[in-house]
């Protein structure tokens, strides 16, 4: 599903990212784990073709779907004018988009108003909706998809891309939030000065297993 | 097409949903019936007086479409990762300034619309009331000047996508689109000037030559004397509208292309 052999990004001669390698299959979730201006968001933006890699080679088997890290969503917009867009434009049915804004749990009072009226919580949910919406991508880039929600939210979201991940979706998520990676994933990388360092398997999901990897994390620091 | 029609009308929706556009249209409807006070202090030739405040005011609502509106649209596109979520959609870049440029186009037209339909009805109050000094039919001649005057207006957007393409984001775009609209209004000016038979007779011909290229290679952005002309009932002949029309037209183009050019290449972090 996502291939990556030997990706790296370089900014005037400094290297944001080097030599990434390896492989997402169909139905598997990987976390991208990495303390701020590790390469995350640089291995991720290159992955989508956002930033043009200076080296290495990306192949991804179908159109890939991104949440960003917190972007600014067009104010004067609704969630359901954003997601119909999404529908318009891959020619979809525009009820997918009430169905994602529903599945995202977005309150549907809140579908038609303008998203500058919206909460930081209500804005992540759609944007989790717009991950949704159509559910035909079979890739999916996660930048902190958990930013903003309360536990009871991140639970919720959590669940719904284990569904998307048994369906056979592959996933790749940065988070800064080492639990829910650990819930989701079943591979994380550890990626430290632009280079992943460690990869992990999770077996036991527990939170046991997410203080080893904090332990990993902070010894590669 | 769908994924262009479909961003074109996205960004028609949120521009045209915004309290600046609103605002500047609200203004566009009210400003022709105010600038009857500052007409009615001048004695003669009303209906000109008038037509000529009208299109500085149109200038000036054209501007702050481009300054308030247009620029901060793909300045925050750009810097606050917007693009990053309309490009995944997925939609190639080349698509995606394509159908920005043109919501934003389509944009201009209602404001501008209801900006020329107040000003006809006003000029044509004004030559109601003082026939004598207002000229039949004004109303018609400025709805057509004034229409042509979107011409130059076109080709500043599409410099500010240029901008904007290559900017990192809203205080870059700005002083590059300030220096650009500056340097549309004066240079036109100084290169006519240099072009007087009086200086012309005491250059070098190179020089001559030289200078009168330069003022036909240029865009003349500011070039509100023809359509001023037909908003005075001078319609020039059609061969110049023509020229107007076409030199404004690839000046859109070229900027165009040349935004898509960069915005293909530029890494969006």
């Amino acid at each position: 599903m996502i291939h990556i052999e030997g990706l790296g990004k370089s900014y005037g001669g400094q290297w944001a990212l080097r030599h990434a390698s390896f492989q997402i299959r169909s139905g598997e979730a990987v976390g991208l784990l990495g303390a701020n201006g590790a390469g995350k968001s640089t291995l991720i933006k290159s992955m989508l073709g956002l930033l043009k890699p200076t080296e290495g080679t990306v192949t991804l088997a179908s159109d890939a779907v991104y949440l960003p890290e917190q972007p600014q969503l067009p104010e004067t917009l609704s969630p359901l004018a954003m997601l119909r867009f999404k529908c318009r434009a891959r020619g979809w049915a525009q009820t997918q988009a009430e169905t994602a804004l529903h599945e995202a749990g977005l309150a549907q009072q809140a579908w038609n108003r303008p998203l500058r009226q919206c909460s930081k919580g209500m804005r992540q949910r759609v944007l989790i909706a717009w991950c949704l919406c159509g559910g035909h991508e079979k890739v999916m880039l996660l930048d902190e998809p958990m930013s903003g929600l309360d536990a009871l939210g991140r639970a919720e979201v959590l669940s719904l891309f284990k569904q998307r991940r048994e369906s056979g979706a592959a996933i790749m998520m940065c988070s800064h939030i080492v639990p829910d990676m650990v819930r989701l994933c079943s591979r994380i990388l550890l990626i430290s000065g632009g280079v992943i360092r460690e990869e992990v398997t999770i077996r036991e999901h527990s939170l046991s297993e997410a203080e080893i990897l904090e332990k990993k994390l902070a010894r590669w620091q | 097409m769908n994924d262009i029609a479909a961003l074109i009308r996205l960004t028609l929706r949120e521009l045209l949903h915004q309290r600046a556009y609103i605002l500047l249209t609200a203004v566009a409807l009210l400003i022709p019936w105010l600038l009857i006070i500052p007409m009615s202090l001048f004695l003669i030739d009303l209906g000109k007086v008038l037509s000529d405040m009208l299109f500085a005011a149109e200038h000036v609502l054209l501007s702050c479409f481009l300054f308030f509106i247009a620029a901060p649209l793909m300045a925050r596109d750009i810097e606050q990762k917007v693009c990053h979520l309309l490009l995944t959609v997925p939609l190639k870049r080349s698509r995606y300034i394509i159908a920005r440029f043109g919501g934003t186009a389509l944009a201009i037209l209602p404001m501008l619309l209801l900006f020329l339909l107040s000003s006809c009805a006003a000029l044509e109050v004004v030559a109601h009331f003082w026939p004598v000094y207002v000229k039949a039919g004004i109303g018609l001649s400025f709805l057509l000047g004034g229409g042509m005057l979107l011409l130059p207006y076109l080709s500043l957007l599409g410099l500010l996508y240029l901008i904007s393409t290559a900017s990192s984001g809203g205080a870059e775009t700005l002083v590059f689109l300030l220096s650009a609209w500056l340097l549309s209004w004066s240079v036109p000016p100084v290169l006519a000037a240099l072009q007087q038979p009086e200086v012309n007779a005491k250059i070098p011909d190179w020089i001559s030559a030289l200078i009168t290229a330069i003022d036909h290679i240029l865009p003349h952005l500011s070039s509100g004397r023809l359509a001023l002309d037909i908003a005075h009932q001078h319609i020039p002949p059609g061969i110049q509208l023509g020229a107007y029309t076409l030199e404004h037209l690839a000046y859109m183009l070229i900027t165009l292309i040349l935004a898509i050019m960069i915005f293909e290449r530029r890494d969006l972090t």
